[in-house]
């Protein structure tokens, strides 16, 4: 049996230095893996450019011979395309308007200076195989990394703002760069009182990428191994695979063609952990369902990777989970750790106070400290119904955490 | 030849890259690939703004460089421009890996050596989940530029990954061991060293205790020493982040003092290993350079960009992951020179401090921090019982002043499977070093 992975990249990108534009790169590249099936073992090969499928399928093919196991039901017969690419723009609409926004926030802000990278991103991805599965993803957005830099001060960057979306709303990216630029500008005592501490997501969900893997749960080496189908978090704690290519700018199928039922998304449900993530042979191995997590290169075996979570919201929004009283927002935590027993500590670069609408000001650099079944345990306020754009438009976490002054 | 456009400043570079992976889980062969990749990054400057494009169609370059020159602006006396001045022409082949290339050993060799590693961990009681992984690369990089360069070299890495976990439950701890050199054979004579590592790591899980926080004098071993000079200082080094800030120009002036008097730091793409980039991709040779000397600020790393920008010699630094992306200003193989005492003198005045052996990550901007793997307790001279905790912190320039001793044998640390990250670049593969470095009043969390 055959499986082919095609990705087309086309992407324009924009070398930022000092406000100004200083590089155009495009690039336009096709990579094709093709994967052979038989007996149980896989062989896979890969290529660059304009290729001969037959070619990589005769190589893939040759492969078997290593007797790499791949003893899994391939899926089949779905066809499925998401088109996300209705966002157009010429390089040279692209590079004025970004001049546009990068002039503006010169002249409002002379003292900083704006560099990195603005990314227009076409993305082309078919997996398809002989049993009548075809899926495809199409996507065009826009990534705009933004580092901020004081003039006179000694660092790399001084602050950052970033986005990924399928427009560019050049009056909104300019007032919420303006907002961080006046809040890094106003740098505030730190708070007395405690506060709650409002941080991506993915900063504190990272410990379950390692130990809610499959192959972690399956070979009994997972912190929560003695805790699974018991609740260890809050009732209110949730997580979630999320696979809406809207929100995750990526496909909602696997590097094996999976799109599992809804259900198989949760990992933990109202405090309870309900399952480890999975790929197909894992999932077969140990005995789990699978959740739809096979990751890899187009050219490679495909292998548990990581699963892209989220926890759910129940409604509120920042402001409302703040309820009245500010919170400490956090921008750069560079250098962090969980130790194996899921305690977590890490210097928090900058920060600022927010009222949950618009950040106040700076604080001083600080450490976070806690532990894994604190967050989402009886410290876990919740996640924010609105996305924050001046971080990154993500749903925000919000928790009590111990914080000291460094 | 290609039809470099008239008026402009370009190059071209071809990449040819082979590389294979071999990767063992618990027992199973997951994964064997050996791939022949081939690609081309065209660039073209006007004096005013860089264009670039990546192809995998070695055939279009003259069309693609044809494309360029319709988005730039013409200059005649382009040849006069202070960054293209920094360019230098160098020529001939100058690859030294042909003889010894991975592509010319057989994947069921790779194979064996992985299976030979995996046996070291395979069938341990206490090791609950581990993988092994062989991985190579041997690139060959042409570079053709209007100025006449015409350059061939390659570099090589061949290389081994040990992953492996103790434990069940909250008691768990994982530690990796990797290395990698520049050719296949020697891999054969490590596993002495590999073994070592995991019953160190053992010894770690069963006995080592959680540690009070505060400030301690630790010890950097040269991976950890290699970590930190590379995350907190070598970054802060790269000149691009300087370009157009009169006031970061003044702050990081040569001749600045910077740090202890006892601390060299050095970046050479000169040296064997992971980090070897004999020239750049802008096809600049390698230079040795110091960054600090004895606590003085002496170099920092360049393009010609920012050579030119700065009025300064070009470093031979510019580098990209591939050939999809641009060169910018990286690091090469980053360490800390050695000094004069030994390990043992350096650990031996240290009535109660910490040794940190080996390090998960790190990072550094004004505040730096090293979480640390594998650490120990020092008393009264004498390292004692592993230990526990999650990172040591502190404000980097303070770090730097309070190194107070650093011992006399360099190790440089090779790696395979990750890399240097910068911007949207990554990984490029570096190494890093030092010797074993004694820093006061280093706050453990």
């Amino acid at each position: 049996m055959r499986e082919k992975v095609t990705q087309i990249v086309k992407q324009t990108s924009l070398s930022i230095v000092q406000n100004e534009i200083q590089a155009v790169r495009r690039k336009n590249i096709r990579k094709t893996g093709c994967r052979v099936i038989a007996d149980g073992k896989i062989g896979v090969a890969g290529g660059l450019g304009e290729v001969a499928a037959e070619d990589l399928f005769a190589r893939a093919e040759k492969s078997l011979a290593y007797g790499i196991d791949y003893e899994v039901e391939l899926s089949r017969n779905l066809q499925k395309q998401n088109c996300l690419d209705s966002f157009v723009i010429s390089d040279a609409e692209l590079c004025k308007r970004i001049e546009n926004i990068l002039g503006e926030v010169r002249r409002r802000h002379p003292e900083f200076a704006v560099s990195n990278k603005v990314n227009l991103s076409h993305i082309d991805f078919t997996l398809e195989n002989e049993l009548n599965l075809k899926l495809q993803h199409r996507d065009c957005y826009l990534s705009l990394s933004f580092l901020l830099k004081k003039q006179g001060s000694t660092g790399i960057m001084d602050t950052f703002f970033g986005l990924v979306d399928r427009r560019l709303e050049e009056s909104r990216v300019i007032e919420a760069v303006s907002e961080v630029i006046n809040a890094y500008n106003n740098l505030l005592p730190m708070p007395e009182q405690k506060l709650p501490v409002i941080i991506s997501q993915g900063s504190l969900t990272r410990l379950f990428q390692r130990d809610l893997n499959g192959k972690m749960v399956g070979n009994k080496a997972s912190l929560f191994q003695s805790q699974m189908g018991q609740k260890v978090f809050s009732d209110r704690f949730s997580l979630e695979i999320v696979r809406d290519p809207v929100e995750t700018y990526g496909p909602d199928f696997d590097m094996e063609g999976t799109i599992p039922a809804a259900e198989l998304n949760w990992l933990i449900k109202d405090g309870v952990i309900l399952r480890p993530y999975t790929d197909k042979k894992t999932a077969h191995r140990y005995g789990f369902a699978n959740t739809g997590c096979a990751d890899g290169n187009y050219d490679s075996v495909p292998s548990l990777g990581g699963a892209n979570v989220e926890i759910p919201h129940a409604g509120k929004t920042l402001a409302g989970l703040l309820n009245g009283q500010p919170g400490l927002m956090i921008q750069i935590a560079s250098g962090g750790d969980f130790t194996p027993d899921g305690n977590f500590a890490s210097p928090v670069q900058v920060a600022y106070l927010t009222d949950g609408q618009k950040l106040l000001g700076r604080v001083p650099e600080f450490t976070i400290k806690g532990s894994i079944f604190e967050f989402f345990g009886d410290d876990f306020i919740g996640v924010s119904s609105d996305k924050i754009y001046v971080n990154g438009n993500d749903r925000m976490l919000v928790a009590r955490m111990a914080v000291e002054k460094l | 030849m290609y039809q470099f456009p008239a008026g402009f400043y370009a190059d071209v570079r071809i990449e040819k890259v082979f590389r294979s992976l071999v990767r063992i889980e618990t027992g199973r062969l997951e994964e064997v690939k050996e791939k022949d990749d081939t690609g081309a990054f065209i660039r073209l400057f006007d004096g005013q703004r860089w264009f670039y494009a990546s192809t995998t169609d070695l055939g279009s370059i003259d069309v693609e460089l044809a494309g360029l020159a319709k988005l730039g602006q013409a200059d005649s006396r382009i040849n006069e421009h202070p960054t293209v001045r920094k360019m230098q022409v160098n020529t001939g082949d100058h690859c030294r890996f042909v003889q010894t290339c991975v592509s010319k050993v057989q994947l069921s060799e790779k194979i064996a050596l992985t299976e030979s590693f995996a046996d070291l961990v395979k069938n341990d009681g206490q090791i609950s989940h581990w993988s092994a992984s062989y991985s190579d690369a041997h690139i060959i990089k042409q570079f053709y530029s209007s100025l006449g360069a015409n350059l061939k070299f390659d570099t090589q890495t061949a290389g081994l990954r040990l992953g492996f976990r103790f434990g069940s439950g909250a008691n768990v701890f994982s530690e990796t061991w990797c290395k990698a050199m520049s050719e296949f054979k020697p891999l054969a004579g490590l596993h002495h060293e590999a073994r070592e590592m995991i019953e160190k790591a053992r010894e770690f899980f069963t006995s080592a205790e959680k540690i009070q926080g505060g400030n301690y004098t630790v010890v950097l071993s040269p991976m950890a020493a290699g970590i930190f000079a590379h995350e907190s200082f070598g970054h802060k080094s790269e000149a691009d982040f300087m370009i157009g800030d009169e006031g970061m120009k003044k702050e990081w002036q040569l001749g600045k003092r910077v740090g202890s008097e006892l601390l060299s730091i050095v970046d050479d793409g000169n040296l064997p290993g992971s980090g070897f980039t004999p020239f750049d991709d802008e096809g600049n040779r390698a230079e040795k350079t110091m960054l600090i000397g004895k606590g003085i600020l002496r170099g920092r790393l360049h393009s010609a960009a920012t050579a030119a920008e700065l009025d300064e010699a070009a470093t031979g630094n510019a580098r990209s992951i591939n050939f999809e992306y641009e060169p910018i200003v990286r690091m090469t193989a980053t360490y800390i020179e050695p000094g004069n005492c030994s390990k043992e003198e350096l650990i031996g005045s240290i009535d109660h401090g910490i040794l940190i052996e080996s390090v998960k990550h790190g990072s550094g901007m004004s505040t730096f921090t090293l979480a640390p793997s594998m650490a120990y307790l020092i008393e009264n001279g004498r390292v004692t019982r592993p230990v526990k905790f999650s990172v040591i912190t502190g404000n980097v320039m303070k770090t730097l002043d309070q190194i107070d001793a650093v011992s006399d044998r360099l190790e440089i640390l090779s790696f395979v499977g990750g890399g240097c990250g910068k911007m949207e670049q990554y990984p490029l593969p570096v190494s890093f070093g030092g010797p074993y470095v004694r820093v006061r009043e280093i706050n453990v969390q």
